[in-house]
C-alpha cells in the first residue's frame, strides 16, 4: 500500500548537477526540506502509535501500579 | 635567543583575536555558567591551538595531541556516538510515554533546520554546506557534528561552536520569540495532567528503545548509529539489570567524552581556518535556526488549538527543540511567571525528550537525502 508513496519520494532528486547555480542548490534544499519534513512529522507520529499499541499490550501490573 | 622568541614575533592579529574568543568563552562558562562543561575546554582549547608554532596542534610531521585527537574521536564519530550513549542513559523518556501526542512538537520545532538550509543555499553554499549549516537548528550538537563532519568538514569549527553556544543561550533565545508569537491569555493556558499519573510499565519502558530503533533505522537507514547509541544508552537504563553500566555512561562516560569532545573541537579553531566572513555567516544563520525552531513549534501549537477542545499551552511548543533540558525548563519558568499556580514541567518536559528524538531523526532524513 506504502510503496508507491515510498517510492515517489525516494525518486525525487535531491541531487543538484555539478555546474549548480544558487537557484539549482535552492531547489534542491527546498526539495529536502519538504521530504525531511513530511518524514520526521510521519516518524515521530509512528512513533506515537507504537506507544500507544505497546501500552495497551503491556499495561502495568497491580504492583507496579502500587509501588 | 631568537629561537625562543619565534612564538612572541610570530604573534598575528588574527592570533590574538583568536585567543580573545578563547577568552571570552571561558568566560562565558565561569562568569555566566553557559553550558561550562563544554564552553571551557572549547575555549582553553582555542587558545591553546592558536599559539604559533603550538605544539599541541599537528604542524607538518609533528602530531599534536588535540588534532590527534580530533582525527581519533571527531572525523570518526566517535566521540559524538559515544555522548549519545551517555545522553540515553540520562534520559527518562517516562514523562514522553505517559503523553506521546507530545513527539508531534519534536517534529515541528525542527522547522528552523529547514528554514535555515535553504538560506544558506540562497547565500551560495553548496547543498552540502547548506545542510551542515541548518543542521545547528537541530539545537543537539553530537547530531551537528555527525552531520557536519560529512558533508562540510571545514566548516566543522564554526557549526560546532555555533550549536552548543546557542544551545547554552536557549534562555535568552527563546522567551523574546515565544513572547512574540503568543498572547498573554495564551501563555496562562493550563494543561491536563491527568495523563502524567499514569503507571508506565517497565516492559513498556523497555520496549520502547527497541521499537524506536527499529522504526527509525527502517525508516532511516543513515539515522541507525545516531538513534541507536542514543536508545541504547536508555536500554541500559530502563534494563534495571545493569545499574553499574548505565551508571558509568550517565558519569564517567559522559565526562569523559565531554572533556576529551571540546578540546578536540577547538585543535580546529585555528585562526587562518576560523577568521574569516563564512563563520560570521554561519553564527547569524545559527541563530535563525533557533529562532525560527523555536516559532514553528510555538506556532504548531497554535494551529492544533483551532481544532482542539482542551488548549495546548502554545510555548510548551517551543519545548521541541531538542536542548534538553534547557528548552523544558525556560517554559516552565515562563508559565510560572505568568500565572505563578500553573506548573508546566511535565508537559514542557516530554515535549523536550520528543525534540531529543526529532532531532536525531531530522539529522537522518538530511544523511539520507542529501547525496
Amino acid at each position: 500500500m506504502f510503496m508507491p508513496l515510498i517510492s515517489s519520494a525516494t525518486t525525487l532528486p535531491t541531487t543538484v548537477p555539478s555546474s549548480e547555480t544558487t537557484a539549482d542548490v535552492m531547489q534542491a534544499a527546498l526539495r529536502v526540506s519538504g521530504i525531511s519534513l513530511i518524514g520526521i512529522f510521519a516518524v515521530m507520529a509512528f512513533f506515537a502509535i507504537a506507544i500507544v499499541l505497546v501500552q495497551k499490550l503491556c499495561p502495568a501490573s497491580s504492583e507496579e501500579k502500587s509501588a | 635567543m631568537e629561537q625562543l622568541l619565534v612564538g612572541i614575533t610570530s604573534l598575528t592579529w588574527q592570533h590574538l583575536v583568536m585567543m580573545g574568543i578563547g577568552g571570552i568563552l571561558i568566560w562565558l562558562a565561569i562568569a555566566k555558567q553557559y553550558e561550562p562543561t563544554l564552553l571551557l575546554p572549547i575555549g582553553f582549547g582555542a587558545i591553546l591551538a592558536n599559539i604559533p608554532f603550538s605544539g599541541a596542534v599537528t604542524q607538518g610531521a609533528e602530531h599534536g595531541i588535540l588534532s590527534t585527537l580530533f582525527s581519533f574521536g571527531i572525523e570518526t564519530d566517535l566521540f559524538p556516538l559515544l555522548i549519545f550513549i551517555a545522553i540515553g542513559a540520562m534520559i527518562d523518556f517516562g514523562p514522553l510515554l505517559s503523553s506521546p501526542k507530545m513527539l508531534l512538537f519534536g517534529a515541528a520545532a525542527q522547522f528552523g533546520i529547514f528554514f535555515t538550509m535553504c538560506l544558506a543555499a540562497g547565500f551560495g553554499f553548496s547543498l552540502k554546506e547548506a545542510a551542515s549549516i541548518g543542521i545547528i537548528g537541530a539545537a543537539d550538537g553530537p547530531t551537528s557534528i555527525v552531520v557536519a563532519n560529512k558533508f562540510a568538514k571545514d566548516l566543522l569549527p564554526a557549526i560546532t561552536v555555533a550549536a552548543y553556544s546557542y544551545m547554552s543561550l536557549v534562555p535568552i533565545i527563546q522567551p523574546p520569540v515565544i513572547k512574540l508569537l503568543t498572547s498573554k491569555a495564551e501563555r496562562r493556558i493550563r494543561m491536563d495532567s491527568a495523563s502524567f499519573n499514569t503507571v508506565i510499565s517497565k516492559r513498556t519502558r523497555i520496549l520502547f528503545p527497541i521499537v524506536v530503533t527499529l522504526i527509525s533505522s527502517l525508516v532511516v537507514p543513515s539515522a541507525a548509529a545516531l538513534i541507536g547509541m542514543l536508545m541504547f544508552g536508555n536500554l541500559i537504563r530502563e534494563s534495571g539489570v545493569v545499574d553499574r553500566l548505565s551508571k558509568g555512561a550517565q558519569n564517567e562516560l559522559a565526562n569523559i567524552v565531554t572533556l576529551l569532545l571540546g578540546i578536540s573541537i577547538a585543535s580546529v579553531m585555528q585562526a587562518d581556518q576560523f577568521l574569516n566572513s563564512t563563520t560570521l555567516l554561519i553564527m547569524g544563520m545559527g541563530i535563525i535556526a533557533f529562532v525560527f525552531d523555536t516559532a514553528g513549534g510555538v506556532l504548531f501549537a497554535k494551529t492544533l488549538n483551532l481544532f482542539l477542545k482542551h488548549k495546548i499551552n502554545p510555548m510548551i511548543g517551543a519545548c521541541g527543540i531538542s536542548a534538553f533540558p534547557m528548552s523544558g525548563r525556560v517554559v516552565y519558568k515562563m508559565g510560572l511567571e505568568e500565572d505563578p499556580t500553573n506548573h508546566l514541567l511535565m508537559h514542557a518536559i516530554s515535549c523536550n525528550v520528543g525534540g531529543q528524538l526529532g532531532s536525531v531523526i531530522a539529522g537522518g532524513m538530511i544523511l539520507a537525502l542529501v547525496a
